[in-house]
């Protein structure tokens, strides 16, 4: 398992996100993905590359389509 | 890929003195013991690594690292700086060899060259220095050749790969410094560990996007409920009382960052004091069995001072009479002559009394004369024994024993037979001198005594020397910040209990009020944040707005948890660790059955404790003891290290600090977590051995796991210039 | 006379020392006060009767040099009042009665001015042997030949 999905797994299965998002495997593998980790892998392969909050940012918002 | 020191040698650096091959240790993988007197080059070695990755070396007057460029003279060793004639110049430097992995080994040539200018040997004005080009070279193992390295990048590069930078610290355990080396008490020192394990940092950088994130999310939905002219009361209301919340928490923060500061400071400290404290309250301990001895050393001093004083008066004092001595003769004298004057005392009277009395010369007594109960007795028998005839009342004879009994009496208020009576002169003389003759057999016993008395005392003041000496020994072997009085250990006990009150009030502070209030403003945001948000779904505005906040919070606040968990997860493996080398340093020696104890403080830095059996910490203990501690943590950070620890130890290594029991167990313990340790002991020399080592030393050489072991020696008595360390291959 | 005015008159007189054996009274008596090297007796009447019995066990007499050469010091009645120290100091001289040159029955029968001058003679005795002791004292003190203890003066007396 790579360094980034470590984290992403870590920072996904906290207790109370799991409460209210109800992550599964699939979530994480499959095709469809619920935007929360969307968002999150966004940001922590973004961050991996050097990008900068201004620059993630606007991606962010492309998700939520805004 | 392990780095592995093969050689190390030095040319004129100290007491190093010759070429580079007359001053070659060669290392091997494993444990490798250099055994180095003070002064015989422990702390130069240091200085070696120094130069070879920083350009330093180790101001010894100072304490403080200076560049080479600096140093220069001092570094010289003196011998050969003594014999470079003027104009003539002299070569300076260290050169390493490692092998790194199976493939390639180098090799490090740092020097300069100093030119002498005039006489004066130590001024550094009198040489002319140039830093010689750093030279690396490199070899294939396979083919021992080899060939210089020529770009400059890769020369540091090279250099930097002996040890990473981010792991020196872990690699050099130099005395005192290895306290400071691991310095828990400030949060980033153990941040910087962990960092260095753990993926922190990456958990760290996501929460602050995350963070901005948020902060951005929520502008971006309040424009567009502004820009929809969406009037809603509440809503303003809230996010203004959102802001208010934000303040407060901001304010409580800060406090908070004061209090932790106030907190480390006085933890570093007590922590500082820590090393002092076991000293200064053992020396208190000694102190104060020291005073009342001295105290008693002193009235036994003045004891003997008067008697001392004393003694001649027992030539005059009657009880003692050492003047009478040998005067036996002389009272002996007096005594006959008294008892003749008397004698002729009684003739004179005697014959005054015939010449005044002649009818009465019978009553001439001589020597046995009748006294008054004879006297009766012949008047009652009518007989006169004296002169054996008979006297009956009546007759002449009857009458003059009448008148001699009579007389007898009389003869007390008698008239004066001499012009000066002097029986009660002598009469006197005799009685009153007593004191002073009845002591002739005794004198010499007396004064035999007297020496003897002496002798005793002065066996008890020699006693009470030694006992005082042998505390004070033990005293002033106890090292206490260079100073050396009662009032230091006081004061340094004093300082110690005052850190930890103020260590206690910031804690209390922190716990009892800032936290709380922290967190209920946090509680308090939290709630408004969720009020905001169910506000926000009434509100006619795109959904993604407020689905892009309400993720982003609630990433923002899972990020935050992640980090946590896995800085303490990093914590509890860190501990275990701990203890597990701790256990194997502490493992001949008595303290068994505790444990170290890793306790997360609020402000993010760490206290490792040992805890004792009955879960009781235990403060201030022993300085080998503490060093065992940072030992165990230091191991701990590197064997936690997912991949193996590739890095040699250089360590100087206090056996006598560490105790007995300790030394086996510590290397033992850095067997196991370091491919090749480089270790400076002095507590194994011993001047009288053949070999120069002493029994502990020898059990080291025996064992397998020492691959290597040198003895330093400097040449005995020699002057500045003369001195010469010289290197001896025990195995 | 009787018999205390005899004493008393015994006890009233003042001996003499030399005044060229200051240096040796002021080493070995400190009077009470100062210290010297040398193991020391307390007040001078003290030495004196050590010197005394010194130079009279080595039977060194040594008359005083003219008057204004002398020093007198506190009177014998005064020497460890309260004491029989001079009773038995007088036991002692008696004994010698006949180096003085008395007879001990003769002393009855003499008048004042024959009793004074037994009393001198008798004073004169314990100077001049006094004087001897504290000669010989200086000497050995001079030549250093003295070997500094407490007990100095012990030893001294059993040479």
């Amino acid at each position: 398992m790579s360094k980034r999905e470590q984290i992403i797994r870590e920072i996904l299965f906290d207790p109370e996100i799991n409460a209210k998002y109800k992550i599964t495997e699939e979530d994480l593998t499959g095709m469809h993905r619920k935007k929360i980790v969307d968002v999150l892998e966004t940001i922590v392969n973004e961050n991996d590359n050097g990008r900068t909050a201004r620059q993630i940012y606007p991606i962010i918002k492309n998700i939520h389509k805004i | 890929m392990a780095s592995i020191i093969n050689s190390i040698a030095f040319k004129n650096f100290f007491n190093y003195y010759g070429e580079f091959e007359d001053n070659t240790y060669e290392l091997e993988e494993g444990i490798n013991i250099i055994v180095a007197d003070n002064g015989a080059g422990k702390s130069k070695f240091f200085n070696a690594f120094l130069w070879l990755f920083y350009d330093q070396v180790l101001d010894s007057d100072t304490k403080q690292k200076i560049s080479i460029k600096n140093a220069g003279v001092k570094i010289i060793s003196d011998k050969a700086k003594n014999e470079t004639a003027i104009g003539d110049y002299v070569k300076c430097g260290v050169t390493l060899e490692y092998t790194s992995g199976t493939r390639y080994k180098y090799q490090v040539i740092k020097s300069f060259t100093a030119t002498r200018l005039d006489e004066k040997v130590t001024d550094k004005n009198s040489w002319q220095f140039v830093m010689n080009e750093l030279e690396v070279n490199r070899t294939e193992l396979v083919l021992h050749k080899y060939k210089p390295v020529y770009d400059e990048v890769e020369k540091k590069q090279i250099i930097d790969n002996l040890i990473m930078p981010a792991f020196r610290k872990y690699s050099f355990l130099q005395g005192e410094e290895v306290d400071d080396i691991i310095d828990f008490s400030k949060k980033e020192s153990i941040e910087e560990a962990v960092e260095n394990l753990t993926d922190i940092k990456s958990y760290e950088q996501i929460h602050e996007l995350l963070d901005e994130f948020k902060t951005k999310a929520f502008k971006d939905l309040q424009k567009q409920l502004k820009a929809n002219n969406i009037q809603n009361e509440r809503f303003d209301d809230a996010v203004a009382e959102k802001e208010k919340i934000e303040q407060k928490l901001e304010h409580e923060k800060e406090k908070l960052e004061q209090w932790n500061e106030t907190l480390s400071v006085a933890e570093k400290e007590k922590n500082d004091l820590d090393k002092l404290y076991s000293n200064a309250e053992k020396r208190k301990e000694l102190d104060d069995r020291l005073k009342p001895l001295r105290k008693k050393l002193r009235d036994k001093n003045e004891e003997f001072e008067n008697f001392l004083d004393r003694i001649n008066n027992r030539f005059f004092d009657g009880g003692f009479a050492w003047i009478a001595m040998g005067f036996e003769n002389e009272v002996d004298k007096f005594r006959e002559l008294n008892d003749r004057y008397i004698e002729k005392r009684y003739e004179k009277k005697a014959l005054k009394n015939v010449e005044d009395n002649p009818n009465e010369y019978f009553h001439f007594l001589p020597e046995n004369s009748p006294d008054s109960v004879s006297l009766k007795n012949m008047i009652e028998d009518q007989h006169c024994y004296v002169c054996n005839r008979e006297a009956k009342e009546g007759t002449p004879e009857y009458s003059n024993l009448l008148k001699l009994k009579n007389r007898t009496k009389d003869k007390q208020s008698e008239k004066p037979f001499v012009n000066n009576d002097l029986k009660n002169f002598f009469g006197d003389l005799q009685i009153n001198a007593q004191p002073f003759y009845n002591k002739f057999e005794s004198i010499r016993d007396s004064i035999i005594k007297t020496k003897e008395k002496e002798v005793e005392i002065r066996d008890n003041i020699e006693k009470l020397k030694k006992q005082i000496k042998s505390i004070d020994d033990d005293r002033n072997s106890i090292l206490i910040a260079g100073h050396d009085s009662e009032h230091s250990a006081r004061e340094v006990i004093s300082n110690y209990t005052g850190a930890v009150k103020r260590m206690e009030n910031a804690n209390n502070k922190i716990n009892d009020i800032i936290i709380p209030s922290v967190n209920k403003n946090r509680k308090d945001l939290k709630a408004i944040n969720d009020e905001i948000k169910s506000l926000n779904k009434s509100n006619d505005i795109p959904d993604g707005f407020n689905e892009n906040y309400e993720v982003l919070s609630d990433l923002e606040e899972a990020s935050q948890k992640a980090k946590e968990r896995v800085f303490d997860g990093m914590i509890s493996l860190l501990e275990e660790h701990a203890n597990m080398h701790f256990k194997n340093l502490i493992k001949n020696n008595d303290l068994s059955g505790g444990i170290l104890k890793f306790e997360k403080n609020l402000n993010g830095s760490i206290n490792f404790n040992y805890l004792d059996s009955k879960g009781n910490s235990v403060y201030g203990s022993a300085e080998g003891f503490q060093r065992m501690k940072k030992f165990s943590v230091v191991m701990a950070i590197i064997s936690a290290n997912n991949s193996q620890y590739n890095y040699p130890l250089l360590a100087d290594a206090p056996i006598s600090a560490f105790g007995e029991g300790f030394t086996e167990g510590f290397f033992e313990a850095i067997g196991d977590v370091f491919p090749q340790s480089i270790v400076l002991v002095k507590e194994l020399y011993k001047r009288e051995d053949e070999m120069k080592i002493n029994e502990l030393g020898k059990r080291l050489l025996k064992d397998k796991k020492v691959r290597t072991m040198y003895v330093n020696h400097v040449t005995e008595d020699s002057e500045q210039i003369d001195l010469v360390t010289t290197q001896t291959k025990l195995k | 006379m009787t018999a205390q005015e005899f004493k008393n008159t015994i006890l009233l007189k003042r001996p003499r020392y030399a005044k060229s054996k200051i240096p040796v009274i002021e080493a070995f008596a400190n009077k009470g006060q100062s210290k010297s090297e040398y193991s020391q007796f307390g007040p001078i009447y003290e030495l004196y009767i050590y010197a005394f019995r010194l130079g009279l066990k080595k039977g060194l007499k040594l008359p005083l040099p003219p008057r204004n050469s002398t020093q007198d010091f506190i009177e014998i009645g005064k020497w460890k009042r309260d004491s029989s120290l001079v009773d038995f100091l007088l036991m002692i001289i008696f004994s010698y009665s006949e180096e003085i040159g008395f007879d001990w029955n003769d002393l009855e029968d003499f008048d004042d001015k024959e009793l004074n001058q037994v009393v001198s003679n008798i004073i004169e005795f314990i100077e001049s042997y006094a004087n001897g002791g504290l000669q010989y004292l200086q000497e050995e003190w001079g030549n250093d030949n003295l070997i500094n203890s407490s007990y100095l003066f012990a030893d001294l007396m059993n040479e």
